[in-house]
Formats: C-alpha cells, structure tokens, sequence
C-alpha cells in the first residue's frame, strides 16, 4: 500500500460533489452555449477526444491518461448537428433528474428523450448506444460521473465475503446473502463499509468459476473477498473495487482467462480503459496483481489436453495487444502474449477442473498467492 | 443530293414536268392525309414570308383551315406583303419549276419553284378545281383570277381574270380545296408546323383558325426584319459540269475567261488563267461554245485549284437576340441557350451556318397525354422553315443523337423537358429529297450542328449544377433547422432563457451562414466549378476532424444517414458521367468532393 493518493483518501468518503455543484455545472454548460447565440456566433462546445489517439499511457502512475485533444461539436456542421442537439436534451435532462433526486438507468434515459422531430419523421434517439455516447460526451466534459448525473450504470456482478456494507439505509454482510452474494450496483458512490474481514481482493472473470469459489468457501480459507464482473468488469463493479481499494488498503488480485480478452480485463482494472481513459482515475487500481492463468500454467499444471485453439479474431486481439505500451514496454507481459500467439492456444479459468472440481480451491490459488507467483 | 431535282428537270423538261409530279406527287411532300395539309400550308406561308422580306414588310399572315366534308378542306392563306401582279401570278401558281428562285444563289425558304403550284396541282387533281388568288398590290390595284395547271404543257390556266381598285385590300390571298387530307393537331400537324415557324421567324406574327374555328395567334417577338438575302455567285468547288453548262447557256459575256470571273465568286483574272493551263481547250472561245467534256475537264481543273474560301456574310441566320425572344415569349424556359455558330463551308464551296437553342423547363419539351413528364422535342429547321417529316434520316437529328447528353447533367434526353432548336441556314440546302423534309448528312453540317448542341450543352450542364448545388444547400440549411427546436426547449430548461428567443437566433445564424455560402459563390460566379470545389473544402476540414472524434460513433452515424448516403452515391454516379474532356477538374479535388458529400451528410 504505497500509493500516497490512497493514504490520503483512507478513512474518509472520496468527495462527492452535491447536487447544487452538479445543477450549476450543467447550467453552466448550457449558458456557455447560449452566450454564444446571443451574440449570434455559431454555438460549440468541446469534448475530449475520447479515441486511442488521444489516450497516454502515464508510465510514472502507470494510469491510461487523456491527452490534450480536443474536438469541437458545431451546431453549424452537417456532421455535427443532430449531436449537438442530443447533448443538450441528455444535459437538460439530467438536470431534471438531479432536481427531482431521481436516477434513471440508460435505458430509461432513451426512452425518456426519445421522441419524433417537429414536421419530421426523424426521432431524437434512434437507440439506446446513441444517449449512451452523448452521455460519455457529457460526462467527459463536464468531468462529472455519470452516476452523479443520476444516470445508472447498468448493474452487473457480485461481491462475496466477510464484508459489511451499508446502502440506502440497509446494512449486510456480504457472507450471508444465500448462494450468490451481493449484486452490485451501478451506483455505488453511497456505500458505506462497516466491516472487513479479509486479506485481499480476488477479482475473478468468470461467474461460474465465482460459484465454484463460493462452493469451496475459499473467501474463508483464503481470507478474500471474491468479486466478479461477470465478463469485462462494468463500471459499478470497477468502482467498487476502487472504493475497496481505496478505503480498505486491500490488495486486488485478478483471476482471468489466459487469452486476450482476460489480459484486457486486467489491464482495464490495472490501468483503465480506453473509453473511460478520462476518468481512471477513479476507476483505476494500479497495484493489480496477476495471478492466472498463465501461459506457463499449462506446463506446470499439465493442462495441455484442455487448451482451446486460437481463431484469427484472437490473434488480432493479441496483435493490437502487442502494441499497447502498457504491455509492449513490459517484458513479462510481452512474452505472456508472444508464447500465446506461438503456441496458438488460450487457457479457460475452469481448465483447471480438469484436474478436480476442487483443485482450484485446495491447490492452484493457495499455492500461488502464497508464493506470490504473480504476474505484473 | 442537291441534284434530285435537276436531274428530274434535265431528264424530263422535253415532256412534262408537271405530269412527272402528277405521278410523283410524294416527291413535293404530298404522302399521308396529315402531311400533305401540312404540306399545304408550309408552301404557302414558305411564299408569304419569302416575299414580306423581299419587299421588306414585316410579315403578318392568317391561316385558315375549313372542313368542307370527309378529308375534304378549304384552306385559305393571306399575308400583308407586296402582292401578286399579274405577270407572275400565272407561273407563280400555274407552272411548275418556274419560280424565281431555282437558278439564283440566294439563301430563301421556297428553293426549287415546286411549291405554290405543286398545291394549286394537288387540289384540281384531288377536287377538280381551281386555285382562287386574291392579290391586292401597292399600286391599290386588286388582281382577281382562278388558276389551274395545264398539265400536260406546264403551263397555267388563268380564269375568271378580275382587275379593280380597292385601296383596303393589301397583299395576297390564296384560298383552295383540297381532298384526301386531314386535320390533326399531333405533332405532324398544320398546327405544330406554324407553333415552329413562328419560333424561328419572330419578326413575324401568325394567326391560325383551325377547323373548329379556335384562333391561335402567336404574335411577333421583335420588330427587325431579317436583311434582304443577297444573291450569291457560286464557288467553283462543289460545281459540277451541268451546273457549269447550265450557266455558261445563259451567260453574257464574251470569252469563257470573264464568263468564269463574273458567274464564279473568288476567280480573278490570274485564277482564271491559271484554270486556263489545266484544261485542253481555249479561254477564249464563247460560253455558248462549252462542251459537256470541256466542262468536265473544267470540274476538275477546279478541283487541283486552290480558292479562297467563299464568303459567309450572304448567310442570314435568325439571330441570337432574335431567336432567344421567340424562345422565351412561345417556351417559356426555365433556362434557354442560344448558339450561334461561324458560317462554315460543306462540300468544298457552300456556305452555310449553324443556329442552335436549347429550351429546358417551362414549356420546353414535347409533353405526352397522360404523363406528366414532357420528352425531349426536336425542332430542326432549314432556313427558318420547319421540317416536320423524315426527322430519322436527317442531319439533325443524328447530330442530337450524337452529343452524349449525359455530360450536361441530362441523365435521360429522351425524358427530359427539353426542346432542342436547330436552324441551318444555306444558299443550298441539302436536302434528302424534293419533299424538303430533311437535309442529308453531310459530315460538315453532321459536326457543325453537334458543335453547336454541344456548346449549348456546357451552358445548360452549368444552369442545372447550380440548381442542384442550390437544392442540395437548401437540404443542408433545412438538417440544421430541423434540431433548431429541440436544442432551444434544452437549452431553456438549462439556463432559463427564452426558448422563442433562442430559436429566433439560431434560425438568424443559420440563415445568415448560409447566405455566406450564397456571397462566396456569387463571387466565384463565371466559374461554378471553383465555387463547389471552394464550398466543399471548408466543409472537408470539418469532417476530417468529425472523422477522428467520431471514430467510436461512426456506425451509427452512418446507419442513420444512410437514406444520404445513397443519394451521394448517386451523385458521385452523375459527377462520373459529366466529367469528361475539358471539364475535367482535377482527380484530386474530385475525389474530395465526393468524400466530403459524403462526410457532410
């Protein structure tokens, strides 16, 4: 627990900005632009460029980082136009729901705006991805979270252990919610922790493989917390977390598949992600471990007959994978990607039942964590 | 193709000329009920507006058409010029090949002499009866007489011969019956002929009663008469040993040598001893004297002789002012272009000179019962007089058929509002035969005519772009005032300020951007090209950069244009096609024009 940021925050809520902060942020927004018509200029506004061009890499906090780029959204431009009037409806509505202390989720955000033009047959929305990337835009801008713009993220994932959290005036502990933990929220910004009994964190890929470390009651032998993202961790799982993290100074060790997409997962976690490169801030949990599988796994476990083979879509994976400087600048993380690509095969989390049902429980991870066989 | 007639004259003037037409009345245009009342009615008002301008008076004519009974009609025509005195009056409607204008190089509408009698013969050999003339002369002399055509001498008939003063009756009045023809108002009709020569002779105004008694008058346009054609000496190329014969017969001078320096233009006295060291025979010796192989050798002695060109300014074209006041006041176009062309030489010796005007929108364009698109209508002309029939097998047509409209932003010329106007104008006309419904594809004239509907073209394609260019802003400008609304009722929830206010604004500044854009062209005006291509790169620099902000939303964006997106297409398609020789902007440009339609949209 180096991490002097970390410290600083410890025992203390993160601020949240209220809601009078986050009304005057959008009023703001909106007044900028209409200055700009009231002296009959062209009305713009700018948004961080949000693509891989403008994203860095800040090897000294080893955080995915928004460049300076900027790109302006005219009103007077063909292209930009339509986005230009949907980023206004999503920020009036957003204030809407900020006023009536309502939070809606993206979904209900499109169908709440989603309407037909005047005199035409075109709609404001025309899907859900469409809010959804104004929104990114929005949020992005205005370097508000989007769930403080009480638009929820969608929830998916679960945490299990010896943790009690509070929300919305309820208190749990997270060991004694039947079979499947607590599923976490979108929103997690409200939690209160009250207790913790645990030594690290294990974020885990796969929710099967989540189940089968209930079944074993590793969050007991191990003294974790498991945690899964049911896939690419979402918003409200990374946050959690990094409120976790932050407030509880527990180390986060990733449980992943050997192939591509498990190495993103744990980037995304590590370093953040290339969509949300702006807020990694408080995504981010740079001191993730590395634990599997790996591509020595198969050699030292003897799983070669569970192997799966690569498709071409993997290998381009691993090939854009390569030229990440996160993972291109790191030798150990390089020669994980190149053995992948040639040896041709991944490894799945639940290979390792190949061996037992148990074996994951009783030998692979204690004898990993424990020798701290780790990759970084 | 000149010498279908001559040689019908040469071979047959021993017997009858007027019984060869007898037999062979198709020959004088006298096929098919409807055309031959056209016929009729293009001989007579050819003679009305020969003779106006003869006499110098602007013309004023009335057609009337009477039905009498089944393929049976009266048709009377007058006009307000010079009259008939009775010396001509005879030959002039009574005798075959005895016009004024065969053996004179003069540019007129009547050429052989066939006309006015070949009529007066139609009708005493389809009715029996005579053809009445009315001639009221300058003199306040009225000249009354009936005329048929003797037609085994070629010679008239003249009856009921009146002579008395009238001072009110002015200029001449031909009235005949005629059987075995019919009226109709098509396109082969009395009607459309008249529609036509009143566009190609808008010094002129013509009244026509058809048989339902309706009046249609199309009034002049301009108040100019054409000049008086000059008579012309021919150009010893394109000469043949009849016509050279035929000349030398009727020649006053004393020697071949000044026969061939006052009958020939561009032969001086040098020329014409220079011809005299390419023949065998002697200079000297009269006109009269001419053999038919001396004459050849005479041919081709003009053959290996270089002359100068002849002269053009004998040629009297409509007129570009002329032309485009009779186009605007009968077609009412949305866009008209008048070409007129330098005179040129065909067959090595005759002038002639190219008019072409191209009528789109409006009245333009032949419209089509039941459809509401008009076609493409085809005006061809010899000498201001209209020609009706034969269009396939004549110069112009094959000239249209020949320009790749598809350049000009016609994508389809057979459907479009068009009406292509094209006047040859001609001392000698070449037509295909003595119908003088179609001139023969000369490949001069073939190149000429496609010259001009070319230029015409490039004119039209640069009216039409800019409407396109002017449509396709008006589409750009409604896309922004389509999220002018939405984004004020947002921006009034934001802040507070007035949303009618705000809507007000945005609309002034969408107006007022888009007037730029009109300025800036307006400013490049002259070359429409540069303006586009000025237009499209400001808006490039912009989508370049929506495309790097974009890159995470650009399949939506996309799905939804995509209705755009096909239309750009489409117009990469007729960007493509238009593209061609000298246009040709460079590939470069082009391509970023495409791109940016694209982007824009």
């Amino acid at each position: 627990m180096t991490d002097s940021k970390g410290k600083a925050l410890s025992n203390s809520k993160e601020k949240v900005l209220s809601n009078e902060e986050i009304l005057n942020s959008l009023s703001s927004f909106g007044k900028n632009m209409v200055d700009q018509i009231k002296n009959e200029e062209p009305p713009k506004f700018f948004v961080p460029t949000r693509t891989q061009t403008n994203i860095r890499y800040d090897e000294e906090k080893r955080l995915l980082r928004l460049g300076e780029g900027k790109s302006e959204r005219k009103f007077i431009n063909a292209a930009h136009t339509r986005k230009f009037m949907q980023t206004t409806m999503v920020a009036s509505a957003c204030m809407s729901y900020v006023n009536a202390e309502k939070t809606v989720g993206k979904r209900e955000l499109y169908y709440n705006l989603k309407h037909s033009l005047p005199n035409s047959k075109e709609n404001t929305f025309d899907d859900d991805t469409e809010s959804g990337s104004v929104l990114d835009d929005l949020e992005c801008s205005l370097d508000i979270l989007r769930s403080q713009l009480h638009v929820n993220a969608k929830g998916r994932g679960s945490v299990y252990g010896d943790i009690t959290i509070k929300q919305a005036g309820d208190e749990f502990n997270c060991s004694g919610l039947g079979r499947g933990g607590w599923l976490i929220p979108g929103n997690v910004e409200d939690i209160e922790i009250t207790n913790c009994n645990a030594d690290f964190i294990l974020a885990i890929e796969n929710d099967a493989m989540m189940s089968r470390l209930i079944e074993e009651k590793t969050w007991k032998s191990l003294g974790c917390i498991l945690v899964t993202g049911e896939g690419m961790f979402p918003r409200g799982v990374r946050r959690f977390l990094k409120i976790l993290y932050e407030r509880l100074k527990l180390p986060v060790i990733t449980f992943v598949d050997g192939d591509p997409y498990g190495f993103y997962i744990y980037s995304v976690l590590k370093y953040g992600s290339i969509n949300l490169a702006h807020l990694s801030d408080k995504y981010a949990v740079p001191t993730a471990k590395y634990v599997g599988m790996t591509m020595d796994d198969i050699e030292t476990y003897n799983l070669k007959n569970v192997t799966e083979k690569l498709k071409d879509i993997d290998r381009n994976r691993i090939n854009e994978e390569m030229r990440y400087p996160w993972f291109k600048n790191n030798p150990v993380w390089l020669r994980q990607l190149k053995l992948m690509a040639e040896k041709g095969i991944r490894i799945e989390q639940q290979a390792l039942a190949n061996k037992s049902l148990e074996f994951v429980a009783s030998t692979y991870l204690p004898e990993k964590i424990e020798n701290e066989m780790f990759l970084d | 193709m000149i010498d279908i007639t001559d040689e019908i004259f040469s071979e047959f003037k021993e017997h009858s000329v007027a019984e060869f037409f007898k037999k062979n009345k198709q020959m004088l245009g006298f096929t098919g009920k409807v055309k031959s009342l056209t016929t009729i009615v293009h001989e007579y008002v050819t003679n009305s507006l020969d003779a106006c301008e003869e006499a110098s008076i602007l013309p004023d004519i009335t057609i009337k058409i009477d039905k009498i009974g089944n393929e049976h009609y009266r048709v009377t025509s007058r006009d307000n010029g010079p009259g008939m005195p009775k010396k001509v009056a005879g030959k002039a409607l009574g005798q075959l090949l005895a016009g004024t204008k065969f053996h004179r190089r003069i540019q007129s509408r009547g050429q052989q002499g066939i006309g006015a009698s070949g009529c007066t013969m139609f009708s005493q050999i389809t009715t029996g009866k005579s053809t009445k003339l009315i001639s009221g002369l300058e003199n306040g002399t009225i000249y009354e007489t009936d005329v048929k055509i003797d037609v085994k001498r070629n010679m008239p008939e003249l009856t009921n011969e009146k002579e008395y003063k009238d001072e009110e009756i002015k200029g001449t009045t031909i009235i005949a019956e005629f059987k075995t023809v019919t009226y109709n108002k098509g396109e082969y009709g009395p009607l459309e002929y008249i529609k036509r020569t009143a566009l190609a002779n808008p010094h002129t105004t013509i009244r026509f009663e058809d048989p339902d008694g309706e009046l249609l008058i199309f009034e002049r346009a301009v108040e100019k008469i054409p000049p008086v054609p000059k008579e012309m000496l021919p150009h010893p190329k394109g000469m043949t040993a009849d016509d050279i014969l035929t000349r030398a017969s009727k020649s006053n001078a004393y020697k071949i040598k000044s026969f061939l320096m006052t009958d020939f233009a561009r032969i001086s006295s040098s020329k014409a001893n220079e011809i005299g060291t390419h023949v065998s025979f002697d200079l000297n010796k009269r006109p009269q004297e001419l053999k038919w192989d001396e004459a050849e050798e005479m041919v081709e002695a003009f053959k290996n002789i270089k002359f100068m060109a002849p002269e053009t300014n004998f040629l009297i074209p409509i007129g570009d002012n002329q032309l485009t006041k009779a186009m605007q006041q009968i077609l009412e176009p949305e866009f008209l272009a008048v070409v007129e062309r330098n005179a040129q030489i065909y067959r090595g010796g005759v002038p002639f000179q190219v008019e072409v005007s191209l009528g789109y929108g409006g009245k333009a364009g032949r419209s089509v019962e039941k459809e509401e698109t008009s076609k493409v209508e085809v005006l061809r002309y010899a000498n201001r007089a209209p020609l009706l029939f034969d269009g396939g097998g004549c110069v112009i047509s094959q000239a249209v058929s020949k320009v790749d409209w598809k350049r000009y932003e016609l994508r389809n010329i057979n459907e479009s509002p068009v009406t292509i106007f094209v006047n040859v104008s001609s001392a000698h006309i070449p037509y295909t035969s003595a119908g003088k419904q179609a001139i023969s594809d000369e490949d001069e004239i073939l190149e000429e005519i496609r010259n001009a509907l070319m230029d015409a073209g490039r004119k039209l394609k640069s009216h039409l772009s800019g409407k396109r260019r002017l449509l396709e802003k008006e589409r750009k400008k409604k896309i922004f005032e389509k999220y002018i609304p939405e984004t004020a009722k947002s921006l009034e929830f934001l802040t507070g300020t007035s949303k009618t206010i705000l809507e007000q604004k945005l609309e002034e500044i969408v107006g007022s951007r888009f007037a730029e854009l009109a300025e800036a062209e307006a400013l490049e005006n002259g070359n429409g090209e540069a303006a586009q291509e000025n237009e499209a790169v400001t808006l490039d620099s912009e989508s370049q950069e929506d495309k790097i902000t974009d890159e995470n939303t650009i399949t939506e964006e996309h799905e939804k244009t995509g209705e755009l997106d096909s239309e750009s297409q489409e117009d990469k398609i007729a960007n493509e096609n238009t593209i061609t020789e000298e246009e040709t902007p460079p590939a470069e440009k082009r391509e970023n024009t495409d791109e940016t339609e694209k982007e824009v949209k």
